[in-house]
């Protein structure tokens, strides 16, 4: 089959990895993925190399596409010579060149990435999960959690909130009709359409104080929270320049007053308005509203008990307060580095695809 | 693997109790079969296979804790083996996965499957216990947080009514083993071996692992208290069974008579490392009852929204129930929304099906949520459960931090104060 016509309907994905579901904490990844071509009734995986000759040898990888193992396709960059083939004992390890993959339908979508990238960094967690279920679920789970339109049973064992899908983001609308497009759960092609604007931009910070609660960390997640939080500093002084540095308060406990002290020595330098305090964790909450009122943001890392945390949203409504702003970091794919790569190769010139989507540790408003 | 005669009584098989649901609809289907069950855990929820194997054990090694997955098959032989070879079994850990076809004296897997085959059949462990789906899962879970914690969950599920008991909680809501017809001895054993095995592994891990690890709720691998679990392990006999006691402040402490004349040091720091994994999180339940007695006085008609967190299981389920129950307010629940988020969903669907089957299909409608970290999308989903803002929400929370906040700062803002309750269901008082 020609390959325009292997490609009409399709959605095409560049570039994104796989979390394991426990991804919140650690981001150990499962799959990484160069290009998804999401077809009515399966997917296809493609991996560029500069030498598919060889790839298998350095990666093999076999995906599911809930119907039976699904081998990988192997992109070269330039046309094979006569007679060149894998070397190597691999199922069906077909192999293409760019010259056959692109097509009108790629270039289209290279104006849909930007808008596309946006909203899966909005709704990461979820949209994660979206992915595994693309990738490793079997249509029957697929669609106990995804009902059609179509389907004749409705009750109480229809899974909140995909069981009505109006409630739903156009973005997420979308992914769960290519889910149910690779799956063979609908014969239409892909509805919805995803919106252009993202409400709630993560790390958009408006605050000119940050009031950061500190428990205990463990040495690897430390490490992640200082990057992080230099990144959000630094966006806070460039917003307040004219109107002189932003405040930062450090509120710990007497055990996690190393972990503070820490970070205190690795932000303090250029910032002449930072301080920590010790306090009792049922102190916590009153002195984090007290420091946040009038414009401040609270910054919850790591795992703050439950208390404290119905503390401060109840004290924060009883205030009326809603110049106080909660905060969490959370994980979130990066903007890739490659984005303009990916668009040179989809318009047939040079690419260069070392990194793929990264996340990042970045402040999202509660 | 061969296995000598001598080998032949150090070992303890769990098999699942056969069931078939009643009801194939909706979620029920998955939990159509014990096996459908263990490929959902399994598989995090991608997956589940409807074939009813003719044999499927689990053989643990009472002397180093090793495992044995041991699956036989006379129809459609390929296709289980092609089921367990191409699925994602990202929760299947065991130190041999053997798969026999029973009744033939060949097979069509070639000379070593033949061989393996041949070896298996003289297993003949000690006793065969009959555990429940979870159990089952359990002692094949990977080593890693959340295999874990299954391993956990399980053996918690097993001590459901002595713990309700140490508790001071009176009902007769079925336990979660007692919904699948699992005796509680051979539960608690069966959770017991796979908790003990699973600790031997746990403190063989990687301490660089651990230090990757992006949270502080992994629990501390075992140290010098390896020995005394290994010895635990090595004398799991008949009578098991043991005692939960609780102390109000201090939480719940398990103990076994059939150690408590063994005066070791190694077997009592092992005691308390198994009192602190295993009881230590349910000091959150210390004063939960006092706080629906409290509510019961102006309480209505309520929902009940539990957030679930990575820890919990149908232990916390029953608990709860029977909590409500004793405060004189489970009548009064209309609705209970079991919300899970993307790691939290197979442990939350499968609690989902204990509260199917312990309470009767009229009364409470129970509801599987599956919410996320993503505030745009919790917001959404305590939107939806807030319903009728004058109607009571109870909400117990034990989610994720980001989520807690966004879902519980929405329901203020739709039902106002007087109609949202929230209780933290935390350890730290």
């Amino acid at each position: 089959m020609p390959c325009d016509e292997l490609l009409k309907g399709a959605h095409i994905e560049p570039s994104f990895h796989l979390y394991h579901p426990d991804m919140v904490y650690s981001n150990p990844r499962i799959a990484e993925i160069d290009i998804l071509l999401l077809l009515n009734g399966g997917y296809v995986c493609i991996e560029l190399k500069e030498e598919p000759q060889s790839s298998p040898i350095d990666s093999l990888k076999f995906f599911q596409n809930g119907l039976g193992s699904q081998a990988v396709l192997y992109m070269s960059k330039k046309s094979l010579g006569h007679g060149e083939a894998s070397n190597v004992a691999v199922l069906n390890p077909l192999i293409i060149t760019r010259e056959d993959f692109i097509s009108e339908k790629l270039k289209e979508w290279v104006d849909n990435l930007p808008k596309f990238r946006k909203k899966r960094r909005e709704f990461f967690s979820i949209d994660n999960f979206l992915c595994a279920l693309l990738l490793y679920g079997s249509p029957g789970i697929c669609n106990l959690l995804l009902p059609s339109k179509r389907e004749s049973y409705k009750g109480p064992d229809l899974v909140v909130p995909f069981d009505r899908s109006e409630d739903l983001d156009d973005f997420i609308k979308y992914r769960i009709s290519l889910i149910k497009l690779v799956k063979g759960l609908t014969r239409d092609t892909h509805e919805g359409r995803f919106n252009e604007t993202a409400e709630g931009e993560v790390g958009d910070l408006k605050s000119k104080k940050l009031v950061i609660l500190i428990p205990t960390l463990s040495p690897s997640f430390l490490k992640e929270v200082v990057r992080s939080i230099e990144l959000i500093i630094e966006e806070m002084r460039s917003k307040t320049e004219l109107e002189g540095l932003p405040e930062v308060v450090l509120l710990c406990t007497e055990r996690s007053s190393d972990y503070c002290k820490k970070l205190q020595c690795k932000l303090g330098e250029g910032l002449s308005k930072i301080k920590s305090e010790v306090a009792r964790l049922e102190e916590w909450s009153s002195k984090a509203v007290e420091e946040a009122s009038g414009g401040g943001t609270i910054l919850l890392i790591g795992e703050v008990p439950k208390r404290i945390l119905i503390e401060l949203v109840d004290k924060i409504y009883e205030k009326r307060d809603e110049s106080i702003k909660l905060a969490s970091l959370l994980w979130r794919p990066s903007h890739p580095e490659n984005e303009n790569d990916l668009k040179e190769f989809i318009k047939g010139n040079k690419y260069d695809f070392k990194s793929r989507e990264e996340i990042e540790l970045v402040l999202v408003e509660l | 693997m061969c296995l000598s005669n001598s080998d032949l009584e150090v070992s303890v098989c769990l098999r699942m109790r056969d069931f078939e649901s009643s009801d194939g609809r909706g979620i029920l289907t998955v939990f159509h079969r014990p096996l459908s069950t263990w490929f959902f855990l399994t598989t995090h929820g991608m997956w589940y296979q409807d074939i009813k194997p003719e044999r499927a054990d689990i053989s643990i090694d009472l002397r180093t804790g090793g495992t044995t997955l041991v699956i036989s098959h006379e129809q459609n032989f390929y296709r289980l083996i092609k089921a367990i070879k191409s699925i994602p079994l990202f929760h299947l850990s065991v130190d041999a996965l053997v798969v026999v076809r029973e009744g033939r004296d060949s097979t069509p897997w070639g000379v070593h499957s033949k061989i393996k085959d041949g070896e298996i059949r003289r297993v003949n462990c000690r006793e065969t216990l009959k555990v429940t789906p979870l159990t089952f899962h359990a002692a094949s879970s990977g080593i890693h947080r959340i295999g874990f914690y299954h391993r956990i969950m399980a053996f918690q599920q097993s001590l459901s009514k002595r713990i309700a008991r140490a508790l001071s909680l009176g009902g007769n809501i079925p336990t979660p083993y007692e919904i699948f017809s699992v005796e509680e001895k051979q539960e608690i054993r069966g959770s017991l071996a796979a908790l003990l095995s699973g600790i031997i592994k746990w403190g063989r891990i990687d301490i660089d692992v651990l230090k990757e690890e992006l949270t502080t709720s992994v629990i501390e691998p075992p140290k010098e208290e390896l020995r005394g679990v290994m010895y635990l392990l090595r004398n799991l006999d008949a009578d098991i069974t043991p005692e939960i006691t609780w102390d109000r402040g201090k939480g719940l402490t398990l103990s076994f008579k059939a150690f408590s004349g063994v005066r070791d040091k190694y077997v009592e720091s092992s005691l308390n490392y198994i009192n602190r994994v295993c009881l230590g999180r349910l000091r959150c339940y210390d004063g939960l009852l006092e706080e629906f007695e409290r509510e019961e006085k102006s309480l209505g008609k309520f929902d009940l929204v539990l957030d679930f967190s990575e820890q919990m299981g149908p232990l916390d389920i029953y608990l709860i129930l029977m909590m409500l129950k004793s405060a004189g307010i489970l009548e009064k629940c209309e609705n209970l929304w079991l919300i899970g988020t993307p790691l939290t969903y197979p442990t939350a669907t499968y609690s989902l099906l204990y509260i199917r089957k312990c309470l009767p299909s009229e009364g409470i409608s129970s509801r599987l949520v599956i919410s996320s970290e993503d505030p745009a999308f919790s917001r959404v989903i305590a939107k939806r459960v807030s319903g009728d803002r004058n109607k009571k929400i109870i909400y117990l929370a034990a989610g994720p931090t980001s989520h807690v906040i966004s879902f519980y700062k929405t329901l203020l803002e739709e039902k106002g104060r007087e109609n949202v309750r929230a209780i933290p269901l935390s350890p730290h008082k």
